[in-house]
């Protein structure tokens, strides 16, 4: 056997290497577009950023004669000259930019340009409400206040300025404007305190950079000598001299973070690093996976293959193992090239080698060894899953069709490491991905336990296993095999069904597209504008009336689509008793999740709550409630899933599976992940009930009893005063946790107990069974 | 040499309701032979050939290739015949003779062996020139030359094609057929399909009709004539075919 896996591994390797589209996305996109890139545009930001800054930039003064040492300052800064009242305490000296950062150009602005008879309620202190951002440019002993960009405090005049900047920076006339009002200087020295206007666009690159050099000036060089100087005045009359200017500063606050750069370079690349190997792992999966099955098919060499003596297996495991070697090798090139490139970077863009230093010395060779061996079984994982997904196509584009929604299932938990404070359990070890980007993370910051190691390598490796047996069995299968490019036939679209036939299971898939699509376009926002239309509209219009409608288009047989047959009084009480169980079940399932990871159940708690809070209205009155909460969901939410959905999942399926998928839908649809899993459980429990009862009427019944019991629960909880409430609900706790594995037995046995409809003599119900 | 019994498959269909593609043929080949299975387009010929070379599983009754039943044993019936379809393209990243080492390597031979009988093939297919070009290159012509030499490349008493002159031009068809008959010589059998009439009439021993997914006749050229009653063989596939529609009008 392994010889022919080493004869079609060495061939597809070959084979791939000579294939333009993989080495492009192997070895060119790595090894000479990432540097090449990544240096070029990083060379024109700073570049332009450079150039930006070095830029001469004009500057409009209205009223300029009100400040004449102001402007006389100004004109100082502009030309390059030292600042004549530096801060004596000041260790660096010149915190001024260097000359060609400050060159502007001062335009004067004629009186007529603005009406100064607005000018009379101005120079007052502006009242600081509202903590808009100039009020940390005030300073409370500050004689000056700046405002900066469109505070309301302009003033008439004021706001006329603003509109005559936006014209000058949308002209290119000038980039930011001065409005120095009447008095200005003349109510500074008489102890007062003034208003200066810094007016510019942040958003635009040059009106900031001329406002930042503006604001530059004005405090370093005209409000922090004149601070000083008040400070020593007052200083003075108390008696004090200036060194005791500290008595203004009671509490230092120095930075001291225990993270030097270099942890923070670590924690910086804990974050993006995970999810960023991850997806390389995918991205290098991806074109040899569809190459090698769905090429294959496309250009006819698959049957080729076919008929030599190789068998399935070893075909399906040659092609595993080139997909996965070039997975590996694609994501370990990425990473170098990466790497090398933000190492050059750092050290020739940053002066003195600043990040550069510590950028070798944070990966240890053992975190790149043990990342690695954590990836083996990922890329395993992956690449099993992008062969078998891409299997299914029949030509390359269709494989990329297929597997895109697939790299983007596996993008959000590769995004873990990015999401702040959530850290591996050993719970979460077992989800997969999610594990691995957390892990990577825990590798990089060097803060991981060898047990999580161990339990996220054995889980990717179980899955990866898995993964492989799935994809030799599809290989096995002829029907995916035999689905050459040339044989169109997509089924969903081809006409109508037969009359009087039932759904298939990609009308099914797409029916339930189209709901929970609508659910969220239209549905929402209905229930958001008002509760008691918007439940009606989702639950009849759209979850029941997509349903009839799906069958009118179908023309299904009605009855037989939805089991509209009476049911037995045993099934009715069965659906009562799987009512209550699992509702005990429901309760405990949702125990034992906050038990697992608190804090994950914790938030979506929280998220319940505030969509509960949109539901107020209806628990006015309990049979508000009860109609809307219990009947409605109980009568269309059952009418779709255990109607057209659980129909089109059954052929071709084992019982379970089909009700494994339906509770599967049951649970998306709810679009609520904190209560995903007892929701899917319901799911597949009342699916079971249909298919075991041929009627849809008991898992009505089941769906309303539960959804009852829940509002029930809540209106006795509300009734109950608060300390006797506490009490109600560690009393139901306590109970579940009794109760919810009896209730579980009791369940399989019941479902297990409803055996066989009725009396087979119905035609349509035998019509059933056949199918 | 083969030999079906109630070969059938049937491919399921949950919304269009099942396809018999192959209704329980029976078919028995000798030694030496050249038979030919004749059939319009979508009559099942394609699914029959698939399932003597078991590509395909027989939903029903079985079938022998050179006495090994192709369900049990699947791989060693692979090795004794060698299969070439419209289907069976080349690699077009591999060289001509890449490709056919591959696939002798599959097969199991020692690459002394092998270099030997390359050598003889790419002689008398005359595929010395472009033995070293990259199968993408190639001209049809060539590529059918490549799927020649890989098809035989391990010297299989049993050859199946399935409509090998489909696509082809008037001088690579006749390479392809130049080829059957030569087949002829070498004790092979040979099945193939084709919905050419007279591709059949000058190459076939034994000429099977099938239609629907059923064999309406089969039997030598003359047999077939002499029970028809028709002067062609054109004459005899419209004379059958025009019968088993009375017959399924009756039914």
């Amino acid at each position: 056997m392994w010889r022919n896996v080493r004869l079609i591994f060495s061939k597809e390797i070959k084979d791939t290497l000579r294939d333009r589209r993989t080495l492009f996305i192997m070895i060119l996109l790595p090894i000479l577009l990432y540097p090449v890139l990544i240096i070029t545009v990083t060379q024109l930001v700073s570049y332009q950023t450079l150039a930006l800054r070095s830029e001469l930039y004009k500057i409009k003064i209205w009223n300029a004669e009100e400040a004449p040492r102001f402007i006389e300052l100004l004109g100082k800064y502009a030309a390059g000259e030292k600042n004549p009242n530096p801060d004596p305490d000041d260790k660096k000296k010149t915190r001024a930019a260097p000359r060609p950062f400050r060159r502007l150009e001062i335009i004067r602005a004629s009186a007529a340009e603005i009406d100064t008879s607005s000018f009379l309620i101005e120079n007052e202190k502006p009242e600081t409400e509202n903590g808009s951002e100039t009020d940390q440019d005030a300073g409370g002993d500050s004689p000056l206040w700046i405002e900066t960009k469109q505070t309301a405090r302009a003033g008439a005049a004021g706001l006329k300025a603003m509109d005559l900047v936006r014209q000058g920076i949308d002209s290119r006339e000038f980039y930011a404007g001065l409005y120095i009002r009447r008095d200005f200087e003349a109510v500074l020295d008489n102890g007062g305190n003034a208003v200066l206007n810094i007016i510019y666009d942040s958003t635009n690159e040059r009106s900031k950079e001329a406002g930042r050099r503006l604001r530059e000036f004005a405090q370093e060089w005209y409000i922090a000598p004149m601070q000083r100087e008040r400070q020593k005045k007052v200083l003075a009359k108390a008696g004090m001299n200036e060194h005791d200017l500290s008595y203004f500063e009671p509490v230092e606050t120095p930075k001291r973070d225990l993270a030097g750069s270099r942890e923070q370079v670590r924690y910086f690349m804990a974050m993006i690093l995970p999810m960023m190997l991850i997806t390389m792992v995918l991205t290098g999966a991806f074109y040899p996976a569809i190459d090698l099955s769905a090429g294959e098919k496309e250009r006819g060499t698959m049957e080729t293959l076919l008929v030599s003596p190789a068998s399935r297996i070893e075909i399906v495991l040659g092609k595993y193992f080139t997909v996965c070697l070039i997975a590996l090798v694609t994501a370990l090139l990425n990473i170098l090239s990466l790497g090398l490139t933000v190492i050059f970077l750092a050290s020739s863009l940053i002066p003195q080698g600043a990040a550069s230093g510590p950028m070798t010395t944070i990966i240890s060779a053992g975190t790149i060894l043990s990342m690695f061996i954590v990836m083996l079984p990922l890329a395993a994982l992956f690449s099993a899953m992008t062969l078998a997904i891409s299997s299914f196509a029949r030509s390359f584009k269709e494989g990329q069709n297929y597997l895109t929604p697939f790299i983007i299932l596996v993008t959000l938990p590769a995004m873990a490491s990015m999401i702040p404070g959530v850290h591996l359990t050993s719970a979460t070890c077992f989800v997969p991905v999610f594990n691995t980007s957390l892990l990577f993370k825990s590798l990089l910051m060097q803060k991981f336990e060898f047990s999580h190691v161990f339990l996220v390598f054995g889980a990717n490796a179980l899955y990866a296993a898995m993964a492989i047996r799935w994809t030799v069995r599809l290989f096995q299968r002829e029907e995916i095999l035999f689905r050459s490019a040339d044989d169109v036939s997509l089924r969903f679209w081809r006409a109508r069904p037969k009359p009087g036939g039932l759904p298939t299971g990609a009308q099914a898939l797409v029916l339930f597209f189209i709901v929970v699509t609508l659910q969220i376009l239209i549905g929402y926002y209905a229930q958001a504008k008002n509760i008691f239309v918007g439940l009606p509209v989702t639950l009849i219009g759209i979850v029941g009336g997509s349903a009839f409608l799906f069958a009118a288009w179908g023309r299904f047989d009605v009855r037989r689509l939805f089991r509209f047959h009476a049911p037995r009084i045993s099934h009715i009480l069965i659906a009562l008793a799987i009512a209550v169980c699992g509702f005990v079940i429901a309760q405990e399932i949702a125990f034992l999740q906050r038990l697992l990871s608190p804090s994950a159940t914790e938030s979506m708690r929280m998220l319940e709550k505030q969509m509960l809070e949109k539901m107020r209205p209806l628990l006015e009155h309990w049979w508000l409630a009860i109609l809307y909460m219990a009947l409605l969901p109980g009568i269309f939410e059952e009418l779709l899933f255990r109607g057209p959905l659980l129909r089109g999942l059954e052929p071709g399926r084992k019982k379970w599976q089909a009700a494994v998928l339906c509770g599967i839908l049951f649970g998306i649809m709810h679009l609520d992940f904190a209560r995903a899993i007892p929701t899917g459980a319901l799911g597949v429990a009342l699916a079971f009930l249909v298919i075991r009862s041929g009627s849809i009427f008991p898992a009505m019944i089941a769906h309303f009893a539960y959804n009852g019991t829940l509002v029930g629960l809540v209106f006795t909880a509300d009734a109950l005063p608060e300390n006797q409430a506490k009490n109600f609900e560690s009393l139901m706790e306590t109970s579940c946790h009794i109760a919810a594995l009896p209730c579980l037995a009791a369940v399989v046995l019941l479902l297990y107990l409803t055996r066989k409809p009725r009396a087979v003599t119905d035609t349509s119900l035998k019509n059933d069974n056949i199918s | 040499m083969i030999r079906t019994e109630n070969l059938t498959k049937i491919f399921p269909d949950v919304g269009a309701g099942d396809t018999v593609a192959v209704d329980h043929i029976n078919l028995h080949i000798k030694a030496g032979t050249i038979f030919g299975l004749l059939g319009p387009n979508g009559a099942g010929k394609t699914t029959a050939l698939r399932m003597i070379s078991t590509v395909l599983r027989p939903t029903e009754g079985r079938a022998w290739v050179t006495d090994l039943d192709v369900t049990e044993h699947p791989a060693e019936v692979r090795r004794r015949i060698g299969f070439m379809s419209g289907n069976t393209a080349v690699y077009d990243r591999m060289t001509a003779r890449e490709m056919v080492e591959y696939f002798g390597r599959l097969h199991g031979m020692d690459e002394s062996e092998l270099a030997k009988k390359i050598g003889d093939i790419f002689d008398t297919f005359d595929m010395r020139e472009f033995e070293n070009r990259l199968c993408g290159k190639l001209s049809t012509g060539q590529k059918q030359k490549v799927s020649i030499a890989r098809t035989i490349i391990h010297d299989p008493p049993v050859l199946v094609f399935d409509e090998p002159t489909t696509g082809l031009d008037v001088i690579v068809a006749r390479t392809m057929l130049e080829f059957i008959r030569s087949c002829r010589r070498d004790d092979r059998v040979v099945i193939f399909s084709t919905h050419h009439m007279t591709e059949a009439e000058r190459l076939c021993d034994e000429i099977a009709f099938i239609h629907e997914g059923r064999i309406l006749a089969s039997g030598t050229l003359d047999e077939l004539k002499e029970q028809t009653e028709a002067p062609t063989l054109e004459d005899v596939f419209f004379k059958l075919a025009g019968e088993a529609g009375e017959a399924d009008g009756v039914a």
